[in-house]
């Protein structure tokens, strides 16, 4: 029975995560170009979200289809990567999400010393391993840089959200933590249910209906 | 006799690196600016190399100090006196974007030599950005008559001296550097080559001016 149910919740959470997180990414990319196209100036709060977006799309789908049938048949888990305790694509998405969350973090605090201070800091971690043919030291690097910058990010989020009253932050705090939950749970029945809470909140958010803060409108 | 002769030549680097940097701590003190705060910096970190050269010349004290794979003391040291530069360039340009770039870049630079051996990649990274940050500080100082900046510039081919290069062209390099850095901080690249025409000029009105009401008053 506790098999069956979750293979079920696998299931759901896998393809709706296949099929939840790419649109949001479409949502957040339409909405860009909207307003490029309007005011003629790119909004690079946004831009930085459609990066984080595109990098977690990048992370999801490999790792959830080698999950799946048919895709686990001919999409081999070792290639992509499923975990981040190695350089591998899939840590690689995960390390350039949370590096683009920093710079976020940064940009929307106005501190413009660290605006390029995480993107600069993540290529360089990959380009050092590969100078040293992949030294496994390197890999510790990565993984510890992974979870300090997640954790950071997901604090300052929250501070950010609250301090400067902005949906966009608070919102990218709680989709960040559903996702470590996610991740810290792992594969069993409740991991599956964080899984299909980052569609469910990813999709409401893209769509820009989390709005806790409301802008008020002055009249005359 | 050779021998007697390098020690001589550091003990008189030692001595005259102390000097600068007292010279530019006064300076420090008076005028509270960061390019004279970066003086002090960068000549502490000078001092310390002078001084380390010296003590090193007695055959008791072991030549160089290994801290893992290739990573020794003398090019951490390096590292931070090429990247000085580098960063007052930053600065000179208000570039606060980049303004964490060197130390990154150095500290990996520090982490990759002390995993592994390979210094090839070390050495091309600090000859590429130590000659750029040469150039550019070379040529912002000629265009705006600061000989602050224009000795900065020759913190480059003191930092070259720290090379595996021949013992007599390091001598060379850290002549030239430490002489360059000497009359960059005792002003007397403003004072007698990079003289400035127009403020020259102004100073001059000024001066006649005051001299014209004092005789009008008396």
């Amino acid at each position: 029975m506790d098999v069956e149910l979750r293979y079920i919740t696998q299931l759901i959470g896998n393809w709706t995560s296949i099929f939840v997180v790419p649109l949001m990414a479409i949502i957040i990319a339409i909405r860009l170009f909207r307003e490029y196209k309007q005011t003629k100036q790119i909004n690079y709060v946004r831009l930085l979200i459609l990066c984080i977006f595109i990098a977690f799309t990048w992370a999801i789908i490999p790792t959830n289809m080698a999950e799946v049938p048919p895709f686990n048949t001919f999409i081999s888990g070792e290639i992509i990567g499923l975990t981040e305790e190695k350089i591998n694509p899939y840590s690689i998405s995960i390390g350039l999400m949370v590096s683009f969350a920093l710079s976020l973090i940064a940009y929307a605090n106005k501190w413009e010393i660290l605006y390029y201070t995480a993107l600069s800091f993540y290529p360089t971690i990959l380009a050092s391993a590969i100078l040293n043919n992949m030294d496994p030291a390197f890999d510790i690097f990565n993984m510890y840089y992974i979870y300090t910058a997640a954790v950071i990010g997901i604090v300052f989020f929250y501070v950010t959200g609250f301090r400067l009253r902005d949906n966009g932050s608070l919102g990218l705090g709680i989709l960040f933590s559903i996702a470590f939950g996610a991740l810290a749970f792992g594969e069993n029945v409740i991991g599956d249910i964080f899984t299909i809470s980052i569609a469910i909140f990813g999709l409401i958010f893209s769509l820009g209906f989390f709005t806790p803060f409301k802008t008020k409108q002055i009249e005359g | 006799m050779a021998n007697l002769m390098l020690m001589i030549f550091q003990a008189a680097f030692f001595v005259l690196s102390v000097i600068i940097l007292g010279i530019s701590i006064i300076s420090y003190r008076k005028s509270k600016i960061y390019i004279d705060l970066f003086e002090v910096v960068l000549y502490s970190v000078i001092v310390f190399t002078a001084f380390r050269t010296l003590i090193l010349s007695h055959e008791a004290i072991p030549d160089e100090i290994n801290l893992g794979g290739g990573l020794t003391i003398n090019l951490i040291l390096t590292i931070i006196i090429i990247f000085m530069p580098v960063q007052f360039l930053l600065y000179l340009g208000d570039l606060r974007k980049f303004y964490t770039f060197p130390t990154i870049t150095a500290f990996f630079m520090i982490l990759n030599l002390y995993l592994s051996g390979i210094i090839l990649y070390y050495r091309i990274a600090i000859i590429v950005i130590g000659a750029i940050s040469f150039a550019i500080l070379f040529y912002e100082g000629l265009k705006r008559k600061n000989g602050k900046i224009l000795s900065f510039a020759f913190v480059f081919m003191y930092g070259l001296s720290y090379f595996p290069i021949n013992i007599i062209v390091g001598l060379i390099f850290q002549d030239i550097g430490l002489l360059m850095m000497i009359l960059g901080a005792t002003g007397f690249l403003d004072k007698y080559i990079l003289i400035d025409e127009h403020t020259q000029e102004k100073i001059h009105k000024i001066r006649n001016t005051w001299i014209a009401r004092r005789f009008l008053v008396e």
